[in-house]
């Protein structure tokens, strides 16, 4: 028998490099299919820890995609709100003037009263730029989440203004900033906090102060110091125990009674009781009060809980201070309007001149430290937006590193291939032609 | 006349080898034929005075070259080859049913998830929502139809077994019949060399299908083994093959059986070795079966948490959320029990029930459930054959039987699911030792599954709970999220009111006391605050401060005062673990006169799940005072007592948590951030609870699709994340192939050199043949040289009498 080692069948041969020539034509189609479609991962089997890459990659980056547009939103509702903002200072500060300019011992009521009208619109313009609503349809100060229209008054019982959303703040994330702001925080007063109170001075008799004598207040303040652990203003702890539970805070009233300049001449005797409405702190007894008749005296007022005040003039029989919690700006521009407008004379005026003035002081403050917060919010969209982008980059090229084909590497490959089909293909057809049946004449 | 004898012998010798050659030429191509070769041999020579004249040629026999033992290597590496090709083959078929990029399921379900993103931008939008649900059903869409897919493969790849069982069936009896005609022709003498070409193409043939091993008995017949033992041919007689079903019946799995002599053997695909039926056995069986798998996880998995999740929201009307998707419903395709011929359960075995628990946990595989006992026995997942012990309380009339699983870590029997998922048995059922079921899990999650609704208005994406800060904080805490973990919420209004910046009371703890009261503030329980760290619904002390919930039991009575324990107190609350724990003396020393304590003692303190830790050294004693061993935290976590008495070596105490009711609290999680002051407070409350919720629009809360978005980062499928789960499915099959392929190229190779070597003695060779038609044409023309010669002879002898 002859040895196999150097025989080949002739059948075999013509298999083998059948077989060869096709497997060379299907490595030189894949890769034509990797060129065309620019992938080296075609399949996940080419390359499975690849292709898991690089689906991955894609998954984050179509979930930046959408972050960012979420992020666009989102920015948009802040500039809209930090926009929205700058108008309500703008109008605040318009009106402040033009409460300035009402002081002016000049005016009379009636002048007064005209640019109480100014007011009212200044006030109308503020109350609907709060409510205000982004592209969404959200409002853009709706804090945790509130009604459609978060502030709603003027109310007929106190308080007059509520704010319809849940106080509190949503915190950005690493890819988000919230949709809204805390507009409890920029529109509304809570006297622990921000000591917003206005103070009124009539005559349950005369209506007025006559014009022979002047009685002002100056503004209310704190009669204890805050909380140092806290720094927490205590204004007292069973008014805002009440007010938690749902109670407005109490109105405080003080009337003269028993005035006496007649008893003691040049010296006049009396005293005020303090009413609480409601009563949450219990009874008050009354304060007696002297001072020389027919002078202007300053009297120190630290009677009403929690509250203290200087009442500056001539107080008489039958006068009433009055002290109201203003729970949201909207309550210190209608107090001012209504006060301004209302005053009978200039006493009435400066009174409810000095203390809009203060209030509305009170009220921008805090408007602007929302302001400032919104503003924060853009600064750290823009930072988002900037890392997020560089994110977006990163992960495309981990995608394309995953599973897209080096082209200069895929040409010189097909090149090699395409070569060596060509000389498969010509040695095939030489080899074959070769036979000793061709010499046998 | 022998020269002309001689020469005529010669011319038809040489004119056999001529034919044979021609023959040779002719089957040049023919598969399976044996290159041949005549075996010429000089006839005896006739003795004479002068040596041995030679009488010429004769040709002896025709012979056929083949090496069996190339054959039959050469036949085995072909059926592993076609073993691997075919497998490789369907698993390309396998991995195209799972794209990558944005056309596959994986991108369908990323695009789901992220379009709640719009609905959480603009809550209100029926736009965004319409496309949310829209999303939802491409994705239920693609999954049926890669299930569908799936279905179809398998379809196919059933019916291609059919039908390369019967061609082997065929082939059988044609290798039989074969074999009855070699036997029949051995009697000749001369070996019947087309018919054992025939023999041998056929059994090439018949291992391109399975692989058998063929052996050789003496009457020239071959026995056809399968599986190494299982005769198929015998002699002249073929035994046939047929598919058949598995133990359980399960439609998704093919066996093929050995039918002889009317007893049926079910042979193993393992077992098969190499050969197309075998692949295609081993692809429906192992890597369909994982893809049926992979794909049913991720399906049951998504859609479960979405319809968990989505039923803890409101929608725009402020009606609880429904389902997303349709929940599966596991039923008797999920559950096997063995069929005939297989030993049946016992009668009174009745079915298992199947829920789905933590979908967090699950594992792609079918689970077998075997009982040991009646009441014990253990559950083995079949990927990777991991077993897990389980005890059975059965059931009665009126309750359902339940199963504890062994806690890997402490070997008690106290979980109640295994890889996500939970056991029950229905009414009634008490199986027996023996008993076993199947558990397919996955095996039809996605075949049905569908979007159940498309009124954009029901989309949940309302939270069931809102919360709001007071409003005379003055910290700096902001709200990062707030999920609800029950719809409706239970157990609401709740408040925290922090007591300094990391400390905070909750009002959920003593509903009865007055939270808003400062002089209550000291009843309620400090919690840490950490910014950023979620406040849990659980995150309540198991024990209170105050009484003490712990009773005591000494053993070893001897002397006076006898051993006991007293001044058992809690010293550090939050360091209680509820442990019971066992205290063990193990040295005591002796008076040596008196036999009384004194000295110092030894104890152990054993846990009942921390284990046992110390000895400790107790201090110094002395008999004649009263003896106090005081042990305190934290060798006794947040307790402290003292050992009093007769204490001995081998006296022990047992320290218990008295039974104790842990406070029912509110169901959500809260995670808040910045740092608050005291006095600051957060109230948690249903969202429609009107005293609370200071007349919010609940329509406007995007609560829920948040917690939807938040399902993206779910650690699930194996630790990767949920929207990762189908990148690591499709690199799990992608590996499959990829190794397929490298052993189909691999085992073509090795089958084509092999066959190039059987060639290599067997195949016609044409300039091998041309050189011998030459060599042998000449020899054929000297022949007849010879003959001319003889006649010439002849001419000049008769000449001489002319």
């Amino acid at each position: 028998m002859t040895s196999s080692f150097i025989r080949t069948g002739s059948a075999n041969t013509f298999d083998a490099a059948v077989r060869n020539i096709t497997s060379r034509q299907s490595a030189l189609a894949s890769l034509q299919e990797n060129l065309t479609s620019g992938k080296k991962v075609v399949r996940a089997s080419d390359d499975p820890t690849g292709a898991a890459n690089a689906e991955r990659a894609l998954t984050r980056i179509s979930r930046i995609v959408t972050d960012q547009r979420a992020l666009e939103s989102q920015r948009n509702a802040i500039t809209q709100a930090e926009g929205t903002l700058g108008d309500v200072t703008d109008a605040l500060q318009r009106f402040r003037e033009l409460v300035v300019s009402a002081g002016d011992g000049v005016h009379s009521g009636a002048e007064r009263r005209s640019i109480a009208i100014e007011l009212q619109g200044l006030r109308d313009q503020i109350f609907s730029l709060a409510n205000r609503k982004d592209t969404n349809g959200l409002p853009l100060f709706s804090a945790l989440g509130s009604a459609l229209a978060p502030f709603v008054g003027p109310q007929a019982s106190a308080p007059d203004y509520t704010f319809n959303g849940l106080p509190g703040q949503s915190a950005s994330s690493d890819v988000t900033i919230p949709f809204t702001l805390d507009g409890e925080s920029a529109f509304m007063n809570q006297p622990a906090r921000d000591l917003v109170f206005n103070t009124k001075v009539s005559n349950s008799v005369d209506q007025l102060i006559s014009t022979d004598r002047t009685l002002t207040t100056d503004n209310v303040v704190l009669s204890t110091t805050p909380d140092l652990t806290t720094n927490r203003a205590i204004v007292t702890a069973t008014a805002t125990a009440a007010q938690a539970a749902g109670a407005p805070y109490p109105q405080y009233t003080l009337t003269f009674n028993a005035m006496d300049s007649t008893t003691t001449p040049g010296t006049t005797t009396g005293s005020y009781s303090i009413t609480e409405n409601p009563s949450v702190s219990g009874p008050i007894a009354d304060v007696p009060i002297s001072f020389p008749t027919g002078k202007p005296t300053s009297i120190a007022v630290s009677a009403v809980p929690g509250l203290s005040f200087t009442l500056s003039g001539t107080p008489q029989e039958h006068d009433t201070i009055t002290i109201d919690a203003s729970p949201s700006v909207f309550s210190v521009l209608d107090n001012a309007i209504k006060d301004i407008s209302n005053a009978a004379n200039n006493n009435g005026a400066t009174q409810a001149v000095s203390q809009a003035l203060h209030n509305i002081d009170i009220s921008m403050s805090r408007v602007s430290a929302i302001r400032g917060q919104a503003g924060d919010l853009l600064n750290r969209a823009d930072r988002i937006s900037t890392n997020q982008d560089k994110r977006s980059i990163q992960l495309e090229s981990d995608r394309s590193r995953a599973e897209d084909l080096d082209m200069v590497k895929g040409i010189a490959d097909f090149q090699n291939k395409q070569t060596g089909y060509s000389a498969a293909l010509q040695t095939y057809a030489q080899v074959q032609k070769l036979s000793l049946f061709n010499f046998i004449g | 006349m022998s020269v002309l004898n001689i020469a005529t012998r010669a011319l038809l010798a040489n004119q056999t080898v001529l034919q044979t050659t021609g023959n040779n030429i002719a089957n040049v191509n023919t598969p399976g034929y044996s290159r041949q070769t005549a075996v010429l041999q000089t006839i005896e020579g006739q003795y004479s005075g002068s040596g041995y004249i030679g009488k010429g040629v004769d040709v002896l026999t025709i012979q056929r070259n083949y090496s069996q033992f190339l054959t039959r290597q050469s036949a085995l590496a072909s059926a592993t080859s076609a073993g691997d090709t075919t497998r490789s083959d369907k698993l390309k078929q396998l991995e195209s049913i799972f794209p990558g990029g944005t056309s596959g399921l994986g991108a369908a379900v990323n695009d789901m998830l992220n379009a709640f993103s719009d609905v959480a931008s603009a809550p209100t939008d029926l736009t965004a929502r319409t496309v949310a649900l829209t999303r939802v059903s491409e994705t239920a869409s693609r999954m049926r139809s890669a299930s569908q897919s799936l279905d179809d493969l398998q379809l196919g790849v059933k019916q291609e077994i059919a039908q390369k069982v019967d061609s082997i069936n065929t082939l059988a009896k044609s290798i039989a019949n074969v074999n009855d005609r070699i036997a029949r022709a051995q009697g000749s003498g001369q070996s019947p060399n087309d018919l054992l070409d025939q023999r041998d193409q056929l059994i090439r043939d018949l291992n391109q299908y399975v692989q058998t091993s063929s052996i050789p008995a003496t009457d020239g017949t071959v026995g056809i083994f399968l599986a190494g033992s299982q005769a198929l041919v015998l002699g002249s007689t073929a035994a046939s093959l047929t598919t058949t079903s598995d133990d359980y019946n399960d439609p998704l799995k093919t066996k093929v059986a050995l039918l002889r002599t009317g007893q049926s053997i079910i042979m193993d695909e393992n077992m098969l070795g190499g050969g197309s039926v075998s692949g295609l056995l081993k692809f429906q069986n192992t890597d369909l079966a994982e893809g049926r798998n992979l794909l049913g996880r991720l399906t049951l998995a998504i859609s479960t948490s979405m319809n968990d999740q989505h039923k803890l929201g409101l929608d725009l009307d402020g009606k609880l959320g429904g389902n997303l998707f349709t929940p599966t419903v596991f039923g008797s395709g999920n559950i096997l029990q063995p069929a005939a011929p297989a030993t049946l359960n016992s009668i009174t075995a009745g079915t298992l029930t199947l829920a789905t628990g933590d979908v967090t946990k699950f594992a792609a595989s079918d689970y077998v459930v075997n009982f040991s006992t009646a009441t014990t026995g253990s559950v083995t997942r079949l990927s990777d054959g991991i077993s897990t012990a389980f005890q059975f309380t059965p059931g009665n009339a009126s309750q359902d039987g339940s199963f504890l699983f062994s806690n890997p870590a402490t070997g008690n029997y106290d979980v109640s699911q295994v890889d996500g998922l939970k056991l029950g048995s229905v009414l009634g059922s008490a199986p027996a030792a023996g008993d076993r079921f199947l558990l397919k899990p996955f095996s039809t999650s996605a075949s049905n599954i569908s979007a159940e609704f498309s009124t954009p208005r029901a989309l949940a994406v309302a939270s069931p709970i809102a919360g709001k800060m007071g409003t005379t904080n003055t910290g700096s805490l902001q709200l990062t999220s707030l999920l609800a973990r029950s719809n409706p919420p239970t157990n609401v209004p709740v408040s925290i009111r922090f007591t300094g910046p990391n400390t905070y009371i909750r009002s959920d703890e003593f509903p009865a006391l007055d939270f808003n009261n400062p002089a209550n503030f000291a009843s309620f329980t400090p919690y840490v605050y950490t910014s950023g760290q979620a406040i849990e619904y659980s995150q309540a002390a198991k024990y209170p401060t105050s009484a003490v919930p712990f009773s005591a039991t000494a053993t070893s009575l001897l002397g006076n005062p006898p051993f006991s324990v007293d001044n058992l107190t809690i010293t550090n609350p939050a360091a209680v673990t509820g442990e019971t724990y066992t205290i063990n003396v193990s040295s005591v020393g002796l008076d040596p006169v008196l036999g009384a304590p004194w000295g110092q003692a030894t104890y152990t303190i054993t846990g009942s799940t921390s284990g046992t830790s110390g000895p400790f050294a107790s201090p110094a004693f002395n008999y004649n005072l009263p003896i106090s061993i005081p042990i305190s935290n934290p060798s006794l976590p947040g307790l402290s007592m003292n050992l009093t008495g007769d204490v001995r070596s081998g006296a022990s105490v047992t320290i218990k948590p008295a039974s104790y009711t842990e406070p029912v609290l509110s169901n959500w999680s809260l995670t808040l951030q910045g740092s608050p002051k005291a006095g600051d407070t957060f109230t948690i409350f249903d969202i429609k609870d009107s005293t609370n919720n200071n007349g919010i629009n609940l329509t406007l809360n995007a609560g829920n699709a948040n917690a939807m978005m938040g399902l993206r980062d779910t650690a699930m499928f194996d630790g990767s994340a949920l929207t990762d789960g189908y990148a690591s499915m499709i690199s799990q099959i992608g590996i499959r192939t990829q190794s397929a392929n490298y052993s189909a190229d691999v085992s073509s190779s090795i089958a084509a050199n092999l066959e190039k070597d059987r060639t290599g003695v067997s195949g016609v060779n044409l300039d091998e043949e041309a050189s011998k038609l030459l060599q042998y044409q000449q020899a054929y023309q000297a022949s007849a040289k010879v003959i001319q010669i003889a006649q010439g002879m002849f001419d000049t002898l008769m000449q001489t009498f002319r």
